[in-house]
């Protein structure tokens, strides 16, 4: 029962996040799964949005309060525009036997990922030290309490918290397994706006047999359900692909709606996790330059969605004196360079995780180092930065190494480098 | 060989590797099956976390849920996962036998709870213990007199 009520609370806060890209009509009437997809997002960071403003008016986490205002909105838009939830037969055509193969894979190791999820409650630090034990802080407290944050150390941002305790909320009780469903939410979610977005442009096997590539990578599988990870860096890889498509979008049609869903991701990007915080930065000024290109100067106003929220959490947590000051030092030596590009090597090769990904990316990039179109271009920016970023930290600040974390901030960018094999290898063969 | 042959046998060793990779997880399942599927919610979190586990829900239990604990653990575990498991109750936690009794003889904590060590003092009498089904581990809870 209780997990038939976070499989509810899962479509629900997606049908949200849905209803509203399709009121804007920011994708096609045809994308429906581009609108599922990115809906979940939406929807989730809408929930932890919605118990954050709660709790700074003292609003009760009553699961009615929750509600009723979206319940409001949905009946409203379905009486008014019922043909947001309309969709079309014509989506479902007839497969071919290598496309019902390839669904066949996806929707195994989906199934896999889904047991393994509800299979053991959250085994690793991160899991109970950081995500799951705000989760549960904030539900027993009912509200935040700056104090309780104070308690728990709280430097990350809440919104993967919140969406924790909004789940607690709906069941009624803390229950730190079945939460784990929405880490699951999250890897079916990336692999429906993978293929979506490659069905878009290359057709459905070809887009069915990258999404497989994609689902069946170990890492994935890990962090969607098997849990030997915290629950951030699944969902940050998810915005990060989901802001980058969006910015692919902009670029092309320079509409202020793709604007505005693009500033709203990258708030909720810089809400989910520190890491990514950088990533913005880089889309913030790619957007930067498309805009003043095209000389639309008042698409700048958009930009709050995306500055607005990280500003209120940061002057929340500098009012509240919750920003963990941490000291680092600075230092460089040649035996850390060595160990930092050996640890960084290894797990790019490190098949049993990532499969052939880095592998065939960075094979790809070097062999054909020349530009290509530009998406490909903007894609393997986005990449080095945020990748070149990573490799700085572990180079110049002490404490930090490749050893305990490369393999989640590889995972940060891995839908990305997918993609961007995806588009590469349709113009080399 | 060209560049796009080894481009292409790349991707078939790929396609390879997660056809596999479907097969291991079907296989896998029953494995995890075996082993996990028929635990209660209990034996899954005594599986994975040891004795800690216990102890600290004995705490929790025994001491009736106080606004904060004193806890001697030289499990590294301890500070956050007892933060997890105890909360309300705040914890209070060292592995330095000299900051413990120090912190003792401030008598500010109702409950003191100690793991696989006592505690000898004028000032706290013990109420409860705890000890491991399958190790020597052990666990007191002290409150103070």
């Amino acid at each position: 029962m209780n997990i038939f009520i976070v499989l509810v609370t899962i479509l629900g806060i997606t049908l949200v996040g849905y209803t509203l890209i399709r009121l804007l009509e920011i994708f096609g009437k045809k994308d429906i799964l581009l609108s599922i997809s990115y809906g979940y997002g939406l929807g989730m960071a809408l929930a932890g949005l919605q118990l954050y403003f709660y709790a700074r008016l003292d609003i009760p986490w009553h699961r009615e309060f929750l509600l009723i205002p979206w319940v409001i909105f949905l009946v409203t838009v379905f009486l008014n525009k019922k043909n947001i939830f309309y969709v079309s037969s014509q989506n479902f055509l007839k497969p071919s036997v290598l496309q019902i193969l390839l669904l066949v894979g996806i929707c195994l190791s989906g199934g896999y990922v889904f047991f393994e999820a509800l299979l053991r409650p959250v085994t690793v630090w991160d899991g109970w030290a950081i995500w799951l034990l705000k989760s549960k802080v904030f539900f027993i407290d009912g509200t935040i309490r700056p104090e309780s944050l104070a308690y728990v150390s709280a430097d990350y941002p809440l919104l993967i918290s919140l969406l924790g305790t909004f789940i607690y909320i709906m069941v009624g009780y803390v229950n730190d397994t079945i939460v784990l469903l929405s880490s699951f939410a999250f890897y079916i979610f990336l692999a429906i706006a993978f293929f979506a977005t490659l069905k878009k442009k290359f057709g459905i096997t070809y887009a069915l047999f990258f999404t497989f590539l994609l689902v069946t990578t170990q890492n994935f599988v890990r962090h969607g359900g098997r849990m030997e990870s915290g629950q951030a860096d699944l969902p940050l890889a998810y915005f990060i692909f989901t802001s980058s498509m969006l910015l692919l979008s902009y670029y092309k049609n320079t509409h202020w709606k793709t604007l505005l869903l693009t500033t709203v991701f990258l708030g909720i990007t810089g809400l989910i996790k520190i890491e990514g915080m950088p990533f913005t930065l880089t889309i913030g000024i790619f957007l930067s330059y498309m805009i003043i290109k095209k000389k639309n100067y008042t698409h700048f106003i958009f930009f709050l969605f995306w500055v607005l929220p990280i500003i209120d959490w940061y002057t929340y947590k500098s009012i509240y004196h919750l920003a963990a000051l941490t000291t680092r030092t600075f230092s460089f030596s040649l035996q850390k360079t060595f160990s930092v590009f050996l640890g960084v090597g290894k797990e790019l090769v490190n098949i049993k995780t990532w499969s052939m990904l880095w592998i065939c990316y960075l094979y790809m990039f070097f062999c054909w180092p020349k530009k290509g179109e530009n998406t490909f271009f903007i894609i393997n920016i986005i990449i080095f930065s945020q990748f070149g970023l990573y490799c700085l930290i572990y180079l110049f600040i002490d404490g930090y190494s490749p050893d305990s974390s490369i393999e989640r901030l590889l995972l940060h960018l891995a839908p990305l480098v997918l993609y961007a094999i995806a588009i590469r290898v349709k113009q080399l063969v | 060989m060209s560049k796009k042959t080894i481009l292409l046998i790349l991707l078939a060793l790929w396609g390879f590797l997660a056809i596999s990779s479907v097969g291991y997880n079907i296989l896998n399942t029953t494995y995890e099956i075996k082993n996990w599927y028929f635990l209660t919610d209990t034996q899954k979190r005594q599986k994975i976390f040891g004795d800690l586990y216990d102890f600290l829900i004995f705490a929790k239990n025994e001491s009736y849920n106080p606004p904060k604990i004193l806890v001697f653990s030289k499990d590294v575990r301890t500070h956050y996962f007892g933060m997890y498991m105890l909360y309300p109750t705040k914890i209070i936690d060292t592995n330095d036998e000299k900051k413990f009794l120090k912190m003792v003889k401030t008598k500010e904590f109702i409950y003191v709870a100690t793991y696989s060590k006592t505690l000898d003092s004028n000032t706290y009498r013990q109420v409860a213990t705890f000890s491991s089904k399958t190790t020597k581990t052990f666990g007191i809870l002290y409150k103070k007199k």
